[in-house]
């Protein structure tokens, strides 16, 4: 039996048949990419910890294992600034992304990035991880686009990627964005804890009782499993203002009720820091735990939530619920992901 | 969801059969009968219609829909109101300045001769007072039909109200009510600072956990047509959570609420006249 004539040969029909149903199950299964340019690639899918909020990615720059690499790369890659800095001199892995120092501004850590939209202190950057990347490489980095169209690897490595022929600014911020989305913390022992498979030591667990109750009240800006709201307070560190490093979000806004406020900070990692705040005034947790405790100065801007329901700002902490909650913000730390080859430099 | 293309294809299998016996019975008799190959062609182009069709919706509406959009508009007493900008004063004589507004509706409910004719599927949606693209609550597939009232629950219906119980976005995350006062979410944040001749404060009307839902009903000749959009404006009076019928004076007691049911109770009684709704004019 032919189906279709050639000049010299003939083919049998079901193979015909065969070549295009393989040919209809191909289109089938490719139906659903984004576009031509991306099926060349290798998805990556970045799997949602336990309880964590939506996951939001650009629809022009979803996740592959290609683009993840090269932003691997230019983080850990000195290219990107004209001083010999690169991402990762100053986010250390081993440290949780971050670099201790003290007394002097904290380095913000680089973990659980992908769901914040509000950066830095002062809460001055705000958006989606592509326009804070962009940020760094036009503001903070500088960065010298000819030193990459040059590169002896980064055209081809773009090229593939995203397609360019010339790498712009916002490649680099999207190349960057896709690794740092990729820094995810969300393995230490309290993840272990609520996933049923530790549990708290009974020092740790009063912690976590007088964090999430209103005790301590730490929950309303430190919202589990983020540890943070995505907000700015005024936590009461200052009762006056007139320090522009202390002004905080009033910067962004101009609006006086915004003075003093900062963003809330990540408390991921916390055990591993050795300054704290956005000035680092405290070099240590039990620093921090005592200006709750008897620390915090009244002002106008004060945030609202700071004022308990005894009309106080100071929580009066006992010696040992200062000891518990500093057990309990310890089980934050994630060793997996300080540890975690693939984050460390290729 | 889009359907599994696998599932699609056998699917078509089964119907190209179906089609190839009665074909051969019927009119496609001459063409089919003893040709395998016409049985073949036909079977590639009905399985490509199949295939190119993956991404239609195919849920075809079952009756007549329309659109129900509420705009959530924030008013203190006949002033709008300006978030972190400007005191007002309240029934207790106190002067507030709200710093953040922010809370959840869902259920809302359709009536016709008191009788619940409709309820949303739509999960809760967040209104925050702040910004222009975060005030309008929007419901799909509204049956086409004339209602008289409309209720909804300011706050998280209990099959919402837990964690995970809807996808919450980053931009919602500081609404979680911790587990150990219930689970779920805030239903409200009410944040602001006051001030009274020299003192000066703050205060934090946070109301949560299923005791305290709020049900709001108002009597509205609703007529909902066919793929056409039905407005209505909801305004939010803040003056009355400080005063009716609870006053609350915020320089002799404090307005911290989270953890303190009374003080919520009181929210609760305020909250029940804080809206007023109209249809929207054109």
């Amino acid at each position: 039996m032919r189906l279709f004539q050639t000049s010299q040969k003939t083919l049998p029909a079901s193979i015909v048949v065969s070549i295009l149903l393989v040919m209809l199950l191909s289109m089938a299964l490719s139906c659903q990419k984004e576009s031509n340019q991306t099926t060349r690639l290798k998805p990556y899918i970045i799997e949602l910890p336990n309880s964590f909020p939506r996951l939001e990615i650009p629809d022009d720059n979803q996740p592959y294992m290609e683009r993840i690499a090269l932003g691997r790369k230019l983080y850990y890659d000195s290219t990107l600034s004209n001083d010999g800095r690169a991402c990762a001199s100053c986010h250390i892995q081993a440290q949780g992304f971050t670099k201790s120092s003290q007394n002097v501004m904290p380095v913000l850590h680089h973990a659980n990035l992908a769901w914040k939209n509000l950066y830095m202190w002062d809460g001055s950057q705000s958006g989606s991880l592509e326009e804070l990347m962009y940020f760094e490489v036009t503001e903070f980095f500088n960065a010298n686009l000819s030193k990459f169209n040059s590169h002896p690897e980064y055209p081809a490595l773009f090229e593939e990627a995203y397609n360019s022929s010339t790498i712009t600014a916002e490649d680099l911020a999207k190349a960057l964005a896709q690794f740092v989305r990729t820094l995810i913390s969300a393995n230490s022992k309290y993840d272990q804890v609520m996933s049923g498979q530790a549990t708290f030591t009974e020092l740790e667990a009063k912690g976590h009782a007088i964090f999430t109750g209103e005790r301590g009240s730490c929950y309303h800006c430190h919202i589990p499993p983020l540890f943070t709201d995505n907000r700015v307070h005024n936590i009461g560190l200052d009762s006056t203002y007139e320090i522009p490093a202390n002004q905080g979000y009033f910067h962004s806004t101009g609006d006086s009720s915004h003075l003093g406020h900062m963003r809330t900070a990540n408390l991921r990692n916390i055990g591993l820091r050795s300054s704290f705040m956005h000035d680092g005034r405290f070099n240590d947790l039990k620093q921090v735990l005592e200006h709750y405790s008897n620390g915090v100065k009244q002002s106008p801007s004060l945030d609202p939530v700071m004022i308990k329901s005894n009309g106080s700002a100071k929580l009066h902490f006992t010696t040992e619920e200062i000891e518990a909650l500093e057990a309990f913000l310890k089980t934050l730390t994630d060793s997996t992901f300080i540890s975690n080859p693939e984050l460390s430099q290729a | 969801m889009k359907p599994n293309p696998l599932f699609k294809i056998m699917n078509a299998f089964i119907v190209i059969n179906i089609i190839s016996l009665l074909s051969q019975a019927f009119y496609f008799n001459w063409a089919i009968k003893g040709n395998g190959h016409m049985r073949q062609f036909l079977t590639f182009f009905l399985l490509c219609g199949l295939v190119f069709s993956c991404s239609k919706d195919e849920t075809a509406p079952s009756e007549p829909q329309g659109r129900i959009s509420i705009d959530f508009r924030h008013f203190a007493g006949t002033d709008s109101l300006l978030i972190g900008k400007e005191y007002y004063p309240n029934a207790a004589g106190n002067e507030y300045r709200v710093s953040y507004l922010k809370y959840f509706i869902s259920g809302l409910s359709l009536y016709k001769n008191g009788r619940k004719i409709w309820q949303t599927k739509t999960p809760p949606i967040s209104i925050n007072a702040k910004y222009q693209d975060c005030l309008q609550a929007a419901f799909e597939q509204v049956p086409v039909g004339s209602y008289d009232s409309l209720s909804f629950a300011f706050g998280i219906v209990p099959e919402y109200n837990y964690h995970g119980g809807f996808e919450i976005s980053n931009d919602d995350y500081d609404m979680y009510w911790p587990i150990n006062l219930g689970g779920g979410y805030h239903f409200m944040k009410f944040e602001g600072h006051w001030r009274d001749g020299d003192e000066f404060g703050t205060f934090a009307f946070h109301v949560g956990a299923k005791e305290n839902l709020i049900i709001h009903g108002f009597k509205l000749p609703l007529d909902v047509q066919e793929a056409q959009s039905t407005n209505i404006i909801m305004t939010m009076n803040t003056h009355e959570w400080f005063e009716n019928p609870y006053l609350f004076d915020l320089s002799k007691e404090n307005g911290y609420t989270m953890g303190n049911q009374g003080q919520m109770n009181n929210l609760v009684l305020n909250g029940q006249h804080v809206f007023k709704a109209k249809l929207q004019d054109f």
